[in-house]
């Protein structure tokens, strides 16, 4: 193959347009490749160690490396135009007609003096170019990719004085709460919620699952003492409730002439419960002294008039025996409205104790309601209100087809041999499945 | 630079006689100059060619009027079921002279330089066979003897797409012998008119011979000295490669449809067939633009098509399209972001 210097004149400059485009080409899918992994860096820096994003920057520096690199790589791959390659390409853009390669190889062929600046003049402007738009739309992407990745601010994240006190905000309560409620706990367990709420706070792992959960168990804990507080206190009146009706059935004297002996039993059994019950509400000392002295005169009245006096003084000592702050026992929620779930059985998700009284309301019907309330002129049904709306040959007996497609359709194979095939909705197949999966 | 010299004075030489050749084929069958060139191509490449169209077009005129301009031999064989090889080849026959009785060769019409075979696919396979080795050795083997065809020799077959029943279809092997297929079309309406005009009981105009055999040889010999680069070379292997389903260059509708490629008989063709067009020309070295005009006459007998292009209705053509769209010229094609002006 031999070559000259006319047809390298006219052939070098596209050789060298084309493994420009090359070595561009190697260089732009690395470049992108960059770029996605800086984006990518940055973005999870700043979200997981926001103090190290900026030195993802550091990336930058590869780019010349990288130019080098394809280049390189070009080279080892022997990707770059040779001079023949690119003598077809003229070939093609000229008149198609194999002269330009066929006199490349054998010059003697070629009898024109003119055929090279003919070529020269025919290819002048037509030779293929870099498109910047091709690599301009491919780097623009991960161009947006960056700037996204630049733009979005680093997380912020909590010192770990703001961990305290966020822990403290949720604790501080608690604390309160033991301290206000001091008399319900014993020396151990104050000391041990206080120790554990200690823990919590001191804990330097921040805020956390296991920190939530923490305090809700002490708060769990504070909740139920209270609770048994007012149980008590609450079987106290309804005891000293109790007492005041058979006081008001009774006309004599109590301890000089007794009623009934049923009566008197009783009330025997209801000043018993009253000890009892007076032993269990961990009231404070002070009000515990006043509860005392009040029940002590009313077991000492000697009339139904004075016992009356002290069973009213005592009821109204009880009802100021405040928990948390609160009047005790289900009187304090009496009216209307929901709350704000302080008042039990009521308001919304934090309406209190599930076992709480329920408090109905009016009758209401439902406007949806397919059937109307008719009030019966007896209060009662009479013959005509039965009446037949038909009679049926046979039993009647339910159509396995009319059931919803989610009910099971047959219940015939109980043998357990065979397979109910009745289709279920994803919703039941999911918590079958987590039921299966326990 | 000498020998270089002397090829381009070959074609100079002969060219004018070439280009006569095709004008005045041209007054044989008028409107058909891209198939006249086409013809006159194959025969410069010392190739066979299958002359496919209805009845009535002129193919029969066209090979006699070939024959007849380049003053060479011409015999016609009109193919039939009861044709036997013997009639093609000739035979031995008992012949008596004064002295004594002797097996004398008696030769069959294929003893020409160029054998019109009309209507070939009505013959029987047998008698097609005999044909293969006159087509591909240019030698006729009887009874144990060998002997040559003239040189050059020339099958120029027709056949009829149409009137099925009765046929045998040509076998791939001897398909492949043929360097062309030319399809021919009808005329034009206005042609037609100029043909009723002129052709008074069909009979062409008297022509003079524009070559002698002589002439004929020397040019089928400067066509196989015209220089053919490595550049066109390479596009004709990736051409002919392409057409293969298991290539890796084969565009989308051969990797679907076709069921066997090209063979390399078939890129030795396209070769050729490039050199002489590339005389026919009056260039001293075959191109591309010859190899993308010449690549559908020379595949579109030897890509063999499966079922599935039947039922889907792709034809040859569009498979051999597929390929031109696909195959680059270049042998390495241009690098995505360069465009071409």
């Amino acid at each position: 193959m031999k070559s000259f210097n006319d047809m390298d004149a006219i052939a070098n400059p596209l050789r060298r347009r084309l493994n420009i485009a090359l070595w561009l080409n190697a260089a732009l899918g690395r470049f992108i490749i960059l770029m996605g992994i800086l984006g990518a860096a940055l973005l999870s820096l700043k979200m997981i160690r926001p103090e190290l994003a900026p030195f993802s920057f550091y990336l930058f520096f590869f780019t010349p490396f990288l130019a080098l690199y394809a280049w390189l790589e070009c080279r080892k791959k022997d990707a770059f135009f040779k001079k023949y390659e690119t003598i077809e390409i003229l070939d093609c853009l000229f008149r198609d007609d194999g002269s330009v390669t066929a006199f490349y190889e054998e010059p003697s062929l070629n009898r024109d003096p003119l055929f090279y600046s003919v070529l020269k003049k025919s290819i002048h402007g037509r030779l293929p170019e870099i498109d910047p738009l091709y690599y301009v739309k491919r780097i623009i992407p991960v161009l947006l990719f960056f700037a996204l990745a630049v733009l979005v601010p680093p997380r912020i994240t909590e010192t770990r004085e703001q961990h305290r006190q966020i822990i403290s905000s949720l604790t501080q309560p608690l604390v309160d709460k033991i301290e206000e409620n001091s008399v319900l706990f014993s020396d151990e367990e104050k000391a041990e919620l206080m120790q554990n709420l200690e823990e919590i706070q001191n804990d330097a792992r921040g805020v956390s699952r296991e920190k939530w959960e923490a305090i809700e168990e002490v708060q769990e804990r504070i909740d139920k003492a209270v609770d048994l507080k007012n149980q008590n206190i609450q079987k106290m009146l309804s005891d000293l409730n109790r007492m005041s009706t058979l006081l008001d059935n009774q006309e004599q004297k109590i301890r000089s002439a007794p009623g009934s002996p049923k009566t008197q039993a009783a009330m025997e059994k209801l000043l018993g419960n009253l000890d009892l019950n007076n032993a269990s509400m961990r009231l404070s000392p002070m009000k515990q002294a006043e509860l005392d002295k009040l029940l002590n005169q009313m077991k000492e009245a000697v009339d139904k008039e004075a016992l009356k006096q002290a069973l009213g003084d005592l009821q109204k000592e009880l009802s100021s025996c405040g928990c948390l702050g609160k009047e005790p026992g289900y009187n304090m929620c009496e009216g209307s409205g929901d709350g704000e779930g302080e008042c039990p059985g009521r308001g919304g998700i934090s309406r209190g104790r599930g076992d709480a009284a329920m408090v109905f309301g009016d009758d209401k019907t439902l406007p949806q309601a397919k059937f109307k309330d008719q009030e019966l002129s007896n209060r009662f049904l009479t013959p005509e209100d039965l009446v037949d709306l038909g009679v049926t040959p046979l039993e009647p007996k339910p159509d396995p087809g009319k059931f919803s497609p989610g009910t099971l359709k047959s219940f015939e194979s109980l043998e357990g041999t065979q397979v109910s095939r009745t289709r279920i909705s994803p919703g039941q197949k999911d918590v079958i499945s987590k039921y299966f999966a326990k | 630079m000498e020998e270089s010299n002397q090829i381009q004075e070959k074609i100079d030489r002969i060219h004018p006689a070439v280009n006569s050749l095709i004008r005045e084929l041209n007054q044989v069958l008028l409107d058909k100059e891209r198939l006249i060139q086409d013809l006159v191509t194959g025969i410069l490449s010392r190739g066979h060619v299958l002359l496919e169209g209805l009845p009535g077009l002129g193919k029969t005129e066209l090979v006699k009027g070939v024959a007849h301009l380049c003053s060479v031999d011409f015999k016609r064989i009109q193919f039939t079921p009861d044709l036997l090889p013997s009639d093609i080849t000739g035979s031995f026959i008992l012949q008596q002279t004064n002295e004594k009785r002797e097996f004398i060769f008696q030769k069959g019409p294929v003893f020409t330089n160029i054998l019109l075979g009309d209507e070939i696919n009505r013959a029987s396979p047998k008698t097609q066979s005999a044909l293969l080795e006159a087509m591909q050795e240019r030698c006729v083997t009887v009874m144990g003897e060998t002997f040559s065809l003239p040189d050059p020799f020339f099958v120029m077959a027709t056949q009829n797409p149409i009137e099925m029943e009765g046929t045998y279809p040509l076998p791939e092997a001897q398909v492949d012998r043929f360097l062309f297929k030319l399809h021919l079309t009808r005329p034009a309406e206005g042609v037609l008119s100029d043909i009723v005009l002129n052709r008074v009981f069909g009979l062409p105009p008297k022509q003079e011979p524009v070559m002698n055999l002589e002439d004929l040889r020397s040019a089928i010999r400067i066509a196989q000295e015209i220089y053919i680069s490595e550049a066109v070379a390479s596009f004709i292997s990736r051409l002919v490669d392409a057409s293969h389903p298991d290539s890796p260059l084969a565009p989308p509708l051969v990797k679907k449809y076709v069921r066997y490629g090209a063979s390399p008989r078939a890129a030795i063709a396209l070769g050729s067939a490039a050199r002489a067009k590339a005389l026919v020309l009056g260039r001293v070295q075959a191109g591309f633009d010859s190899v993308k005009q010449l690549f559908p006459l020379v595949m579109n007998h030897r890509i063999i098509l499966d079922y599935s292009a039947r039922i889907d209705g792709v034809s040859v053509n569009q498979v051999m399209d597929d390929i031109l769209k696909n195959v680059d010229e270049y042998s390495k094609s241009l690098p995505s972001g360069v465009r071409e002006s």
